[in-house]
């Protein structure tokens, strides 16, 4: 039985009977099996996102890759590591702080997140503009396709060019394209400092003169800036100080350094100077972080919509949040041009999101559900459409990886 | 119309959209086409076109698809591993008039051009203001951005800020069945990674027309030091210890002496030419923080065996130092009548065994070999001296090559790291992977560009294709 049997889960996904695969060559007989029978089969990792995507209606084989848990190379002097898809964050960060090293694109998750499902679920962090999303650190990977072949890509060296990179065509795929079984991650030293300095100022600031501030301070340690209207997941009494003192519309941006310990303080205290040339206010930084709302948007069981743009689009779009959602959680990330908007599932209807998505594309920025709210009223897809030709080569790509379209079926955009 | 063969229909299609301005069908003018930077295999194309647009291109493919004629897409020529060799008497399509910067966006960190802008020409643009595009392949003076987009290129400073694809944001491509597709520079979770897989496919699954590139914040403060070693693998093994222990430089750099002596000769800079190689680590950052770096890299490097270890002493010597290393290729044509680069990668833990494989390899097949390296990334170039009008040397040459590229495998590394496999590496490609996988490079291939005439014989070994790409190359000549 999987380990994760979380009522949600069983709830969610239409599972007829489930296993845990212990090897990669077992997962490829299973896969293999299932392919023959033209059975369902739906990848579960630790569980947290297993009610992402769309609500799937065919009854199938869960499997489970918990117990493929093993750390298979480590080399500190070569900064590449191996393992197995069921490896938690825990266990990497374990791993790597005992050598001062990380891996940026894991930092700040929970603990109890499996590698292979991170790697097949792609969602915005907050480090992505600065040190490259998670599938740039991949530099190997084992996958199982649709017919229960076992291809090993890239290889275990930072540079390679070697034919395509098929392996980014994998990660990211939500397992609907092949089941990841092992990966070799690109680590790096972790820095010296890494901590957050916050300002809070009017929203009409922030639209007009934030980012041209920005642009004329290139700040090589600056790993992005967190933008948010609502920090009350970390301490409803800043929010109530900040609306007092700079009217109930105010945006709060968290800027990541990361460093050096001489190079973040002068970041800092450059900051510290714009802001006080801006009037911007500064926050204390104990007072706000990433963490919560990552929390909240990897735990939490509200409905989860991720709109990717533009910088500059940010302000425009986080107003259409507020016109359409006003009692919504959003945050974004700014140079990494995302937005997360968590929303509880009262609010959260398909004519709402339509007439956000409507706003939204009007400005060439896009929108995507990633978490629906547990409601029988949403449609069983949440697709909304790739643009010719870009849908014709996924559909083709899907159906040489998985031509009897059995790895998660109707779960995610790709079937 | 009917008396002509299907090429000349496509030609003459194509000049009546494009005007014969832009259209090379002269021997004479086609015969700098003939091959690229990979000079052993030369193969004269059926003509060479000059696409202004991408609509242009999209017609060119659309003719040529038309007609069953393949075509190869080509950037400045500098191409390493006969990426835009035009064999199948295959129409080249250069991209070099399409040279535009369309915008320069700082407020949202981004660039976008043209395929056929010089990778140096957005340095020079972007100087002043504080960001950076950091690929700087060495041979940025003339490489345009669609090879290094094609190729994945990367350069000395890819250490620290990685190789082309880690900065591409968004493309514009022209695929093998005339489509034009767009990948906005934005990260859409309902897509698949385009931009991953489509960088450094080498113009085979599609033609890159333009791109929106990633600007990064420049650090304006560098410390570029150099340290001699009397035995190569001494300077190996600094690499790994300067990386063990935490500190990654912006790039970390090694010439060997015969590379030494050639560019001394050149560019008389002042290397010692009495050493076996010589360590460029250039360290960017904040200036009393990377003092206490390079100070610590100078002690690695003395613990590992270095003799000297010195310090450009301003901006001015820096850009002297890395003006010499970028030119180092350049400047061994003054040993040799002719020479090619070789572009493999190892773990960097293996750079000391590669390192004397390389050494007894040339001893053993009796050519010569000189040496450059990324060897912060463990990518070894070793630079092979030959005469062309002497067979017997050409295939010593040609089989020492292999041999090293064999060793890499062998070491656990890869047949290239930055070149590309082009037609130079193509048959490689079986030793690298397995048979599954290059089916699905091959089905991959299929999704793009279903009859293949986007440089086709290139980077995929073909179904039960054994013969070697120098033989073909040679009946197609």
């Amino acid at each position: 039985m999987i380990s994760t049997s979380e009522s949600f889960l069983q709830n969610w996904l239409p599972i007829e009977a489930a296993q845990e695969v212990a090897t990669s060559q077992e997962m490829s007989q299973v896969v293999r099996e299932a392919s023959r029978r033209g059975r369902a089969v739906y990848t579960v990792g630790s569980g947290f996102r297993a009610r992402w995507g769309s609500r799937p209606e065919k009854s199938g084989l869960a499997i489970s890759c918990a117990p493929m848990n093993g750390i298979i190379d480590y080399q500190p002097t070569e900064l590449t590591l191996t393992a197995e898809a069921g490896v938690t964050i825990a266990q990497l960060e374990a791993t790597l702080s005992a050598s001062g090293q990380w891996i940026p694109g894991l930092s700040g998750l929970p603990g109890g997140l499996q590698l292979g499902g991170l790697l097949a679920s792609p969602f915005p962090r907050l480090r992505d503009w600065r040190w490259g999303r998670l599938a740039e650190a991949v530099l190997g990977l084992e996958v199982i396709t649709g017919e229960g072949t076992r291809l090993v890509l890239g290889g275990s060296v930072v540079k390679n060019a070697a034919g395509y990179r098929l392996l980014r065509l994998f990660l990211g795929s939500w397992g609907s394209l092949a089941i990841i079984t092992r990966a070799t991650l690109m680590t790096r030293p972790q820095p010296e400092v890494s901590e957050f300095f916050t300002v809070g100022m009017r929203r009409a600031t922030f639209c007009e003169t934030f980012l041209q501030r920005l642009a004329a301070l290139p700040l090589p340690c600056l790993s992005d800036v967190m933008i948010c209207e609502q920090t009350c997941l970390i301490d409803s009494d800043l929010d109530l100080d900040l609306a007092e003192e700079l009217g109930r519309r105010w945006i709060a941006a968290t800027f990541l350094l990361e460093g050096d310990r001489l190079e973040v303080d002068l970041a800092r205290d450059a900051l510290t100077s714009l802001a006080g040339q801006q009037g911007w206010k500064v926050i204390p930084t104990s007072r706000i972080s990433d963490t919560a709302f990552e929390s909240k948007l990897t735990t939490g069981g509200d409905a989860v919509c991720q709109i990717s743009g533009l910088p500059e689009q940010m302000a425009v779009i986080t107003a259409h949040i507020k016109e359409v959602f006003p009692g919504a959680i959003w945050w974004g990330y700014l140079f990494s041009g995302q937005v997360l908007l968590v929303d509880a599932a009262k609010e959260f209807t398909i004519e709402k999101v339509k007439a956000l998505r409507t706003k939204i594309e009007e400005k060439r920025a896009c929108l995507v559900v990633l978490r629906t709210p547990a409601n029988p009223d949403w449609p069983s897809s949440v697709v909304w459409g790739l643009p010719h030709p870009r849908h014709v080569y996924v559909q083709r790509w899907k159906d040489i990886c998985d031509p009897a379209h059995i790895l998660n079926p109707g779960r995610y955009v790709f079937t | 119309m009917q008396d002509l063969s299907p090429r000349q229909k496509a030609l003459r299609e194509i000049t009546s959209r494009l005007g014969r301005e832009n259209v090379l069908v002269h021997p004479a003018d086609r015969l700098v086409y003939e091959c690229d930077g990979y000079t052993l295999v030369k193969c004269m194309p059926q003509a060479v076109v000059f696409p202004r647009n991408t609509r242009d291109v999209q017609q060119v493919v659309r003719i040529c698809r038309q007609y069953g004629v393949p075509l190869v897409a080509r950037g400045a020529g500098t191409g390493l591993a006969g990426g835009a060799t035009p064999i199948d008497e295959a129409i080249v399509v250069s991209l070099a008039r399409m040279n535009r910067i369309l915008a320069i966006d700082l407020v949202n960190r981004r660039i976008q051009v043209e395929a056929g802008v010089i990778n140096l020409e957005l340095s020079q643009r972007l100087a002043g203001t504080g960001y950076q595009f950091a690929p700087d392949p060495s041979s940025q003076v003339a490489c345009t951005l669609g090879g290094n987009i094609a190729t994945n290129a990367g350069g000395p400073h890819t250490l620290k800020y990685g190789v082309t694809v880690n900065h591409v944001l968004g493309l514009e491509c022209v695929t093998g069945e005339g489509e034009v597709l767009v990948v906005e520079p934005r990260w859409d979770p309902g897509d698949l990674d385009w931009i991953g897989v489509l960088t450094g496919s080498e113009g085979t699954l599609a033609i890159v027309t333009s791109a929106w590139l990633k600007l990064i914040p420049a650090y304006q403060e560098f410390i570029t030091l150099r340290a001699t070693f009397s035995r190569i693998e001494d300077a190996c093994l600094a690499v790994s210890r300067i990386i063990g222990a935490g500190i990654t430089p912006a790039a970390m750099e090694l010439m060997d002496q015969g590379i030494l002596q050639a560019v001394e000769e050149a560019f008389h800079f002042g290397f010692p030419t009495d050493v076996e190689a010589v360590l460029i680590v250039e360290l960017d950052g904040v200036g009393p923080a990377i003092a206490a770096q390079a100070e610590r890299v100078a002690a690695f490097c003395r613990e590992c065996g270095a003799g000297e270890v010195l310090s450009a002493s301003d901006a001015a010597e820096r850009a002297r130092l890395w003006q010499c290393r970028k030119s180092a290729v350049g400047a061994v044509g003054r040993l040799s009548p002719a020479y090619f680069i070789q572009d493999g990668v190892v773990p960097r833990t293996k750079l000391p065994e590669v390192a004397t494989r390389v050494k007894e390899i040339a001893r053993r097949w009796n050519v010569r070999v000189v040496n450059v390296a990324h060897a912060g990334d463990g990518n070894i170039h070793p630079i092979f001296l030959y005469d062309p009008k002497n067979p017997d040397e050409v295939e010593r040459t040609v089989s020492a090559s292999h041999e090293i590229l064999a060793a890499c495998i062998h070491l656990g590394g890869s047949i290239t790291a930055e070149h590309g496999v082009g037609l130079e590496k193509r048959d490689f490609m079986k030793q690298l992977y397995p048979p599954e996988v290059l089916q699905a490079m091959r089905a991959l291939k299929s999704v793009f560009d279903p009859d293949a005439i986007l440089s086709p014989g290139k980077v995929i070994p073909r179904d039960g294709q054994e013969k070697s790409a120098i033989v073909e190359g040679e009946k197609n000549a």
